[in-house]
């Protein structure tokens, strides 16, 4: 039986006094403000922001491609920028933390569409929409539709734009080109059967034929997952096309599934086949991208942002294609990364100023060629030559032929996708890791079931 | 076997490092707290003045561990009954035992708790073992102190510094674990893999990390016993088993409980191991309730019921420590 109090009378006892802790002020921060929401109210803006902020970004190419450019924008704008560069698991972490305590922690942070329902439904970040009218704010010249679409799509929720675009990410197939010839296989693979061939004809010929992301997490093994998942008729949620949107109203896990089961047991394949480097169940993205550029597997499905440190390692050995498709189509992983404003922010005029500024097209571009990423949110900056000569044609060529298939529910856009998603996360893992595809998925199943009846409730 | 000196025998007594010699008056013509040669002090060492001036004293200190450690305890507790998650969000609310209803109706917090339960078991077991092995074969060893400063280095290595040393060591064709055991002809199992091995991965590199600890509290008290017993023995015609099973261990009471309370309470520090070593995979097999409770509150932000499996492994290890606490202080009150 529930017995309401008062957070206020809460608070007021225990928080208080605990919140001197660091640790527990933190915690005491997230209590105070958890349940808040609300639309924003219409944004006075003064003209001339100063002051300071904070922002977290991702120590992805495009955080770190930035980071060299922050004191041009301090110099220009007066606005002091504390600039944390944090992982992508920390940054998770602390920017929740930071938005639901809403206390000003943070002003600008990262996040990607993993993150946004669940920070859109509580209420954490504010939609932008407002600010952009604001020209002494965003610039005489912004410009939305120079956003790719799907990215600029993919920041908004029930109508409203909560972010600007900062990187798009996908995926594709990096190949050997000397390997794969040498099999006399003329061209990539482009379907999983056709990779799941390939790999039996190139493996330990001289290298392991392929390296995949195996370790537990949503943006880990689940982000690659998903491009095998989904291409082989694999769903989350009832009612939902693979790689779709969910249905409106109460939602209910459709993991175990034949289609679904079909799609844990061929990603198992690639590793109980041994076409996968001995030990790399436990691997992400670092271990990944890292064996193939020191030239310790033949092939490697992952990300895009990856390209041209591939390019600069192999040289013209180095192959890019589009990501593996399925009977149920092709779906090589979407993943808009953005700045969101935080509701709590002090200095929201200094917040958007700054968003605008390094989603502008010539900061793109420069950060791009700083970070050496290609996954640019402008569609200025991508068409560029000045920009896309950095990178192989075949890099840029796949890149773009990837672009007509991205859909925003790679990750699916619920928020309790990032509870499911993991649920999912720990049965690839265990499956590949030589448990029972079977009672793994049922296992996920079960648990989702359980998750949904109790947040749903 | 032993070279102790009778001298240290209060230490080992006291089990605790504290020497009773120390409460002793001090010498005449010593300087006292009033300051004249050879005069008592007002308030002698162990009266009631000098309580009362320690006191005064360590209150501060006592005040912040009360406000660090018991709030923090409270407050922990506090947020177990509640229903605060952020994912869910909704008007806080007091919702008794429900949290831990759920736990134990989760199969992920059984499966988690029976990990638990086997890392504050079976490493520290190996931990308190090997500590005494080590030491008992290290103090009948005169030259030892080179050898007794290498054993100690893991105990100063940060848990995420060690945990990633052993990932690359097990990683298959990096490491070089497993190119060493195949020239020795034994299987190489890829570590991290597989749920038995990687069980077996952690616990190896738990106890390395803390078996300098037990080495250290047990080696000190092995130095501090007394000679008698042992020569008594040897004259007797005792074997070196002998005096191992009737003398040394009977002896080392205090010391091992002292041991086994303080590796029981290294067992707790086991988070970032896993962190970096194994991310509680494959599956959740590496998964104990502390690492489930990091990932309820961390990445499902499901904030009460974190802090009620936090609260469960709390009582977990309270538990056999305040046991072992009794037990350790019935002991020296009984010297």
């Amino acid at each position: 039986m529930e017995k309401p109090i008062s957070r206020r009378r809460f608070l007021g006892t225990a928080s208080k006094a605990i919140a001197t802790a660091s640790a527990g002020g933190a915690v005491a921060g997230v209590v105070s403000a958890c349940g808040g929401s609300g639309k924003a109210a219409k944004p006075k803006t003064s003209g001339k922001p100063k002051g300071s902020i904070t922002v977290f970004a991702d120590a992805n190419p495009q955080g770190q491609g930035l980071q060299s450019l922050i004191p041009e924008f301090q110099s220009q704008t007066g606005i002091k920028v504390n600039y944390q560069v944090l992982s992508e698991l920390d940054i998770t972490q602390k920017a929740t933390v930071a938005l639901a305590a809403g206390n000003g922690t943070v002003d600008v942070t990262w996040g990607g569409l993993s993150e946004k329902p669940a920070w859109v439904k509580a209420g954490w970040v504010e939609p932008i929409d407002d600010y952009l009218t604001a020209r002494n704010l965003v610039g005489p010249d912004l410009n939305t539709s120079d956003f790719i679409p799907a990215c600029w799509k993919a920041t908004e929720d029930g109508g409203q734009h909560y972010g600007m675009p900062t990187l798009l990410d996908t995926n594709l197939l990096m190949y050997r080109k000397d390997i794969l010839s040498k099999h006399s296989l003329s061209s990539p693979p482009a379907t999983i059967d056709d990779l799941m061939s390939a790999c039996e004809k190139v493996n330990k010929s001289p290298l392991p034929a392929i390296a995949l992301r195996g370790a537990r997490g949503v943006h880990s093994n689940i982000w690659i997952f998903n491009i095998f998942y989904y291409g082989l008729g694999g769903t989350y949620y009832t009612g939902q096309r693979p790689g779709g949107a969910v249905p409106s109203g109460r939602l209910s896990a459709d993991m175990k599934t034949a289609a679904g089961l079909k799609g844990l047991q061929t990603y198992t394949d690639f590793f109980k086949n041994g076409y996968t480097p001995s030990g790399s169940a436990s691997w992400d993205y670092p271990e990944t991208s890292g064996a193939f550029k020191s030239g310790k597997v033949a092939m490697l499905v992952d990300d895009v942002a990856f390209g041209l440190e591939m390019s600069d390692a192999l040289g013209s050995k180095v192959g890019f294609a589009l990501a593996p498709k399925g009977p149920s189509g092709l779906f090589p992983g979407f993943d808009t990364q953005m700045w969101f404003l935080a509701k709590g922010s002090s200095n929201k005029e200094a917040a958007i100023k700054f968003m605008a500024w390094s989603t502008s097209p010539a900061v793109q571009a420069r950060a791009g060629r700083q970070g050496k990423y290609l996954g640019v949110t402008r569609q200025s900056t991508l068409k560029a030559h000045s920009f896309h000569k950095l990178f192989a044609p075949d890099l840029v060529s796949a890149y773009t032929r990837s672009l007509p298939h991205l859909d925003i529910n790679h990750f699916v856009q619920t928020p309790s996708f990032n509870v499911i998603g993991d649920y999912m996360s720990v049965a690839v893992n265990q499956s590949i890791s030589g448990g029972n595809p079977t009672s793994a998925l049922a296992q996920a199943q079960q648990q989702a079931v359980s998750y949904l009846a109790s947040h749903q409730a | 076997m032993r070279t102790g000196k009778p001298a240290g025998v209060a230490v080992a007594r006291s089990g605790m490092g504290v020497d009773a010699g120390s409460a002793s008056a001090p010498p005449p013509g010593s300087l006292t707290p009033g300051g004249a040669p050879g005069r008592r002090s007002r308030s002698a060492p162990g009266s009631r003045g000098d309580s009362l001036v320690y006191g005064v004293l360590l209150t501060p200190y006592g005040i912040a561990m009360i406000v660090l450690a018991v709030a923090a305890l409270v407050f922990g507790v506090a947020l177990s009954v509640l229903n605060i998650d952020l994912l869910a969000p909704a008007p806080t609310a007091f919702v008794g035992i429900d949290n831990f209803k759920a736990a134990f109706s989760d199969p992920t917090f059984i499966s988690s708790l029976e990990r638990s339960i086997y890392f504050f078991i079976v490493p520290v077991l190996i931990q308190v073992g090997l500590g005494l092995l080590l030491a008992l074969v290290l103090q009948s060893w005169r030259r030892s102190s080179a050898v007794q400063a290498l054993l100690l280095i893991p105990m100063f290595v940060p848990p995420v510094v060690s945990g990633l040393f052993w990932k690359l060591i097990m990683t298959p064709n990096l490491g070089g674990l497993d190119a060493l055991l195949g020239v020795l002809g034994l299987p190489q199992p890829s570590w991290l893999d597989r749920s038995t091995s990687a069980l077996a991965a952690v616990t190896i590199a738990d106890v390395w990390e803390w078996y300098p600890f037990a080495f250290v509290v047990l080696f000190a008290a092995l130095r501090g016993l007394p000679e008698e017993p042992f020569e008594a023995a040897r004259v007797d015609g005792a074997t070196e088993w002998q005096i191992l099973r009737k003398i040394t261990l009977p002896l080392m009471r205090i010391p091992l409980t002292t041991a086994f309370l303080l590796e029981l309470v290294n067992a707790l520090f086991l988070l970032p191991l896993i962190y970096t070593m194994t991310g509680g995979g494959p599956g959740q097999s590496t998964e104990p309730l502390d690492y489930y409770g990091f990932i309820q509150g961390f990445q499902y932000f499901n904030i009460s019921y974190a802090a009620t499996l936090l609260v469960v492994v709390m009582a977990i290890v309270l538990i056999p420590a305040f046991v072992l606490a009794r037990r350790l202080r019935r002991e020296v009150v009984a010297r």
